[in-house]
C-alpha cells in the first residue's frame, strides 16, 4: 500500500490561507490586492517524479527562485512591471506585479538533490524525483 | 497547537478584512478577467479548472493602444486575435500536454480548454498595421489609432 498515493497528502502546501473556503472554484491567488500572491499550480506523477507546473506569464528564469530546504519546496519570484510603460497610459491593469510565493511539503522519498527547474511558455516546470516507488527502504529489525 | 485566545481573535479579525479587501479588489479590478473555459471532453472537464483569470493590461499611448494578455501554456497556432473597431477578441484553446492522464494528477489548479475575451478598448483603432506577439506566456497586441474619419458634425434640431 502506497500511503502517499492520497490526494490529500501528496503535495500540502503548508501556506494556503482561504483556498479551501472556495473549494475548487476561485483561486485564492485572485483575493489579495498588494500581498503576496500565488500562481495556480497543477501537480502530477510522470515518470517515478512529481511534476509541478506552475503559471508564470512573462516571467524570466532569472526572476523565479526555486529552493528546497529540509523537505519544503519553496518557488519565489517578483515581477517589476515593465518601465517602458508609464503609469498614466494604463487604461485597464489587472496584471499582477511583485512578490508570489508557493510553498510545498516535499513527499517522503522525494530528495531535493535531483530537483529540475525550467521555464517554457510562460509556464515553469519543476521535476522532482521520488525516490521511494523505485527503491523500497528495507528497516532493519533489531 | 494550542494558542491564546487573543491571538486567535486578532487573527481571525485580520483574515476577515483580508479576505474582505481581497473581494473589494476582485469586484473592482478583475472581475473581468475572470473568463470561461469550455472543456474539450467530459475527462478534461473533472480534471481542470472551469474558470481561469486571462489578466490583460491596456494602455494607451499617442498613436497606438497596445493590450497584454497572460495566456501561459499556448500554442501561437491555438491563438486567435480579431481586432474591430472598440475591441480586440481574443479567442483560443488552451490544451493539456499529451503526459496529462487524470491518474496521474494530484492538483488542478489550472484552468483547460476553449476561451474567449473582448477587451474593450479606450479609443477606435484599426486592424491595419497591428502587430500581435506570443512570447514567455503573454500575448502583445499593438494597434495603430485610427484617425481616418473626421469628427462628424450633428445637426442641432428645434423649434
Amino acid at each position: 500500500m502506497n500511503l502517499i498515493d492520497k490526494p490529500s497528502s501528496v503535495f500540502d502546501e503548508f501556506y494556503r490561507p482561504f483556498g479551501s473556503l472556495f473549494g475548487s472554484g476561485l483561486p485564492s491567488r485572485m483575493l489579495t490586492e498588494n500581498d503576496i500572491w500565488m500562481p495556480a499550480v497543477d501537480i502530477k506523477r510522470e515518470d517515478g517524479s512529481y511534476v509541478i507546473e506552475m503559471e508564470a506569464p512573462g516571467f524570466k528564469p532569472e526572476d523565479i527562485d526555486v529552493e528546497a530546504h529540509e523537505n519544503v519546496l519553496t518557488i519565489q519570484g517578483s515581477r517589476s512591471s515593465e518601465t517602458e510603460k508609464k503609469e498614466q497610459d494604463y487604461v485597464r491593469r489587472e496584471r499582477r506585479t511583485g512578490q508570489f510565493v508557493r510553498r510545498f511539503n516535499l513527499p517522503n522519498g522525494c530528495t531535493s538533490d535531483d530537483i529540475e527547474a525550467q521555464v517554457k511558455d510562460g509556464v515553469l516546470h519543476v521535476r522532482i524525483p521520488d525516490t521511494q516507488t523505485s527503491e523500497p527502504k528495507k528497516i532493519a529489525i533489531s | 497547537m494550542s494558542r491564546p485566545t487573543t491571538e486567535q481573535h486578532s487573527d481571525s479579525t485580520r483574515a476577515w478584512q483580508w479576505l474582505m479587501n481581497g473581494w473589494h479588489a476582485l469586484r473592482d479590478k478583475a472581475v473581468s478577467a475572470l473568463t470561461y473555459f469550455s472543456p474539450a471532453s467530459e475527462s478534461d472537464a473533472t480534471t481542470s479548472q472551469r474558470w481561469g483569470v486571462l489578466a490583460t493590461d491596456v494602455s494607451e499611448h499617442k498613436d497606438s493602444v497596445s493590450v497584454e494578455l497572460e495566456l501561459p501554456g499556448m500554442k501561437k497556432t491555438d491563438l486567435s486575435v480579431e481586432v474591430h473597431e472598440h475591441s480586440l477578441l481574443v479567442s483560443g484553446e488552451k490544451r493539456f500536454s499529451a503526459t496529462r492522464n487524470e491518474g496521474s494528477l494530484r492538483v488542478t489548479e489550472r484552468a483547460f480548454g476553449k476561451f474567449q475575451r473582448v477587451i474593450p478598448l479606450p479609443c477606435k483603432v484599426t486592424s491595419a498595421g497591428t502587430q500581435a506577439e506570443y512570447k514567455k506566456g503573454v500575448l502583445s497586441v499593438t494597434m495603430p489609432k485610427d484617425r481616418s474619419r473626421s469628427p462628424r458634425s450633428i445637426e442641432v434640431r428645434g423649434q
